[in-house]
């Protein structure tokens, strides 16, 4: 009897091993590669600003009155379109020193700017400087917001920027979310990225 | 004996002749230089002055203001001025009624003002006498003007005056763009038209059944005026219904009656229709005019026989705080608001003859006494804050609500009640284009280079404008902005352009904004 036993309870233990699926040795995938790390995962979803082509809504909201201002801005490349109402601007970023088209009725005035410096918000934003809220999104660690200084530098009046948050999807950046204090009022800025990719803009002749 | 008598009658006779027919050589104006000053102010000639009047053997200290423009040579136009609300009249005093004007007439610069004419203070408000507002005759005057007078303006700003005479009530059919598109007399006030070319108005007052048969123009009512028998001499409305049905005129509304309606492009429904009175005798085509009271000036002389005409109880004998209106030989239109019933303080007032008088000093070639006492109002716009003060001394304590008064309004006035062809068949102007607002929110578009009258439209409210290049001051938020050539007798005012669409930012908001557009600029 006590065989018996013996044997149902080998038969039972090689019926549960050939159940038990493959476990890798290792975090190799099929071909051998490994997993992307947390870093290389974050840093994926800013590539897209090589090519530099996305539209980008830009939402700012008064908590007092809570009315909202909505610009639209249009990234290809060297050339970049600021649109506010029938307002119409054009940066040609191209050479070394930028120029701004502005549309005056029928034609544009064209006018040389000074070029911003590179890496200006999320264009420099990383991984460092963010903790992971869930899958979807980040938010910036609060002694980090002291980086933003010398974006915040370039405007005249803004006093700070805080609670800075990132949202992502599964292949780019999609929103920056903070807070702009400009004198002592709180305006909540939404900047929301899409159509990356096929955003086509000619320079005005 | 005959001698003696020859010599004393010629002795009597150069007595006589040499005795004033008047005080007016004693007339006598001392002034107090600390006290007075003069100057302009936004292109509007001001005088303060205080100082002592010798009349005769009458010697009073006076305070009084005077302002002046030219609207024959300069800009400035006079420009008259209400709160009368629909089918009614009103009292506002001078700074509301500058409120209204600014509202009539937003592509004026107010500068000045002063009360006009006497009115109904104690009930309806109604003034006195004659009242045009941009060529409408609100109140067409009194039947029997004894002792009153009107002053009006043309459009060049040639000052007119006198009273006008009545030419009977006129319909005005004006079309969208204010242009006048017919004008057509009315024959009959509610009584039916005796032939195929008569036309007739039936008011709400006729109470009986307007017969079937007859064509009918059903006019919704915007406003209805009548004069102190209640008579409606102002009617104005837009088309409700056309009908050849038997119709009793309901309240707020107004019947036209007669063959020409058959036309059913005559009257449309966007047509404006004016029925007022046609006035004559200089009057015709005045574009602002007010009444007025006593002329204390006529051709350069004071009308000292007129009021020495006047009972001894009658307003001119005894001094009062006094409104004047007077028109200089090269087409100055001044005013003068003299100060009284506080003679504590130096304030007397002044007689008409004294007025009179005063006017003259001024250069006065023709003057008119307006409403006076507690109603004498003068403000002037303080060149740094921007607000109307008032400047002399209301001797009720406070500004008084009055039925009308005067304007000094720089800006170029809009052209309407242009006669046009009927049918019309003027060719139409192209519309503007090239809308746009620059940085420093001036406003831009290409218009007609022949022809730069045009009409701005900003969010649905329109203003006359004639440049293609003007500053737009606009409060935050979005703004549609559209403009239109304005016709003439020639062309047909064009489309409205294209809408532009330009959004006004808070102060924060745009400093956030061009933080961000830093983002553009490189990377």
């Amino acid at each position: 009897m006590k065989k018996l036993m013996l044997m149902i309870i080998l038969v039972f233990a090689l019926l549960l091993a050939a159940c038990t699926p493959t476990v890798d040795d290792d975090d190799d995938d099929d071909n051998g590669e490994l997993e992307p790390t947390a870093q290389e995962i974050f840093e994926e979803k800013f590539e897209f600003l090589v090519e530099n082509n996305y539209e980008l809504e830009i939402k700012i909201r008064d908590h007092q009155t809570l009315k909202d201002t909505v610009v639209m801005m249009y990234f290809d490349g060297d050339v970049v379109q600021y649109v506010d109402a029938d307002y119409i601007a054009y940066y040609d970023n191209s050479g070394t020193q930028s120029k701004m088209y502005v549309k005056q009725g029928d034609t544009y005035a064209v006018s040389n700017v000074s070029s911003g410096p590179s890496g200006l918000l999320y264009y420099g934003f990383e991984f460092a400087q963010f903790t992971k809220n869930n899958e979807t999104s980040y938010i910036m660690i609060a002694d980090q917001h002291s980086t933003l200084e010398s974006f915040i530098a370039l405007g005249d009046g803004v006093s700070s920027i805080d609670s800075l948050q990132i949202r992502v999807n599964e292949t780019h950046l999609t929103e920056v979310i903070f807070n702009v204090v400009v004198g002592e009022t709180t305006y909540l800025v939404t900047m929301t990225i899409s159509n990356v990719g096929q955003v086509e803009l000619v320079l005005p002749v | 004996m005959k001698k003696i008598l020859i010599s004393v009658f010629l002795w009597m006779l150069l007595v006589l002749a040499l005795t004033p027919a008047s005080h007016a050589n004693d007339f006598r104006f001392e002034i107090d230089q600390e006290y007075s000053s003069r100057g302009y102010i936004d292109g509007v000639e001001y005088i303060r002055r205080r100082g002592t009047m010798t009349y005769g053997e009458e010697i009073t200290s006076q305070y009084y203001n005077y302002i002046a423009v030219n609207p024959t040579t300069t800009d400035f136009n006079i420009v008259a001025s209400d709160n009368y609300t629909p089918f009614a009249w009103g009292m506002t005093n001078m700074l509301g009624q500058i409120d209204v004007a600014k509202q009539r007439f937003p592509h004026l610069d107010i500068v000045a003002a002063v009360n006009g004419d006497f009115y109904d203070i104690n009930n309806t408000g109604r003034a006195s006498h004659t009242h045009i507002v941009d060529f409408e005759v609100k109140h067409r005057g009194l039947n029997n003007p004894s002792g009153r007078s009107v002053v009006g303006f043309k459009e060049d700003g040639t000052f007119v005056y006198g009273n006008p005479t009545f030419l009977g009530q006129h319909l005005n059919i004006l079309n969208e763009f204010n242009e006048l598109k017919m004008r057509m007399k009315i024959d009959r006030i509610n009584q039916l038209p005796q032939n195929d070319l008569e036309i007739s108005i039936f008011h709400e007052n006729f109470i009986s059944e307007i017969p079937e048969g007859y064509d009918k123009v059903i006019v919704r009512a915007t406003d209805l005026k009548s004069d102190e028998g209640g008579n409606i001499n102002y009617s104005k409305g837009r088309l409700d219904l056309r009908t050849t049905d038997a119709h009793t005129v309901s309240e707020r509304t107004f019947v036209l009656v007669g063959k020409a309606f058959q036309d059913e492009n005559l009257i449309v429904e966007t047509d404006v229709l004016l029925v007022q009175e046609l006035l004559g005798n200089g009057f015709e085509d005045v574009r602002h005019a007010i009444g007025a009271g006593e002329s204390l000036v006529l051709n350069g002389v004071v009308q000292h026989t007129r009021f020495r005409s006047l009972p001894s109880n009658n307003m001119a004998h005894f001094r009062h705080p006094r409104t004047a209106i007077g028109q200089k030989s090269d087409g100055t239109i001044f005013f003068l608001v003299i100060d009284g019933r506080d003679a504590i303080n130096g304030k007397f007032g002044v007689k008409y003859s004294e007025l009179g008088e005063l006017m003259k000093l001024h250069g006065a070639v023709n003057a008119f006494n307006l409403d006076g006492g507690g109603s004498s109002t003068m403000l002037l716009r303080n060149e740094e804050t921007g607000e109307y003060e008032g400047v002399n001394t209301f001797s009720d304590g406070n500004i008084r609500s009055v039925s009308n008064g005067l304007l000094f309004a720089r800006g170029i006035l809009e052209p309407t009640f242009i006669e046009i062809p009927y049918p019309d068949t003027r060719a139409q102007f192209d519309a503007p284009t090239g809308l746009y607002m620059d940085g420093e929110g001036v406003f831009h578009f290409t218009g007609n280079n022949e022809h730069m009258e045009y009409i701005l439209k900003v969010n649905g409210r329109q203003m006359f404008i004639t440049r293609e290049t003007l500053p737009l001051i606009l409060a935050p938020g979005q703004h549609e902005i559209q403009v239109r050539v304005k016709g003439n007798g020639s062309f047909a005012s064009s489309e409205f352009s294209d809408t532009y669409v330009y959004n006004v930012h808070p102060n924060d908001v745009r400093v956030i904004l061009d933080l961000i557009r830093n983002v553009a600029k490189g990377n």
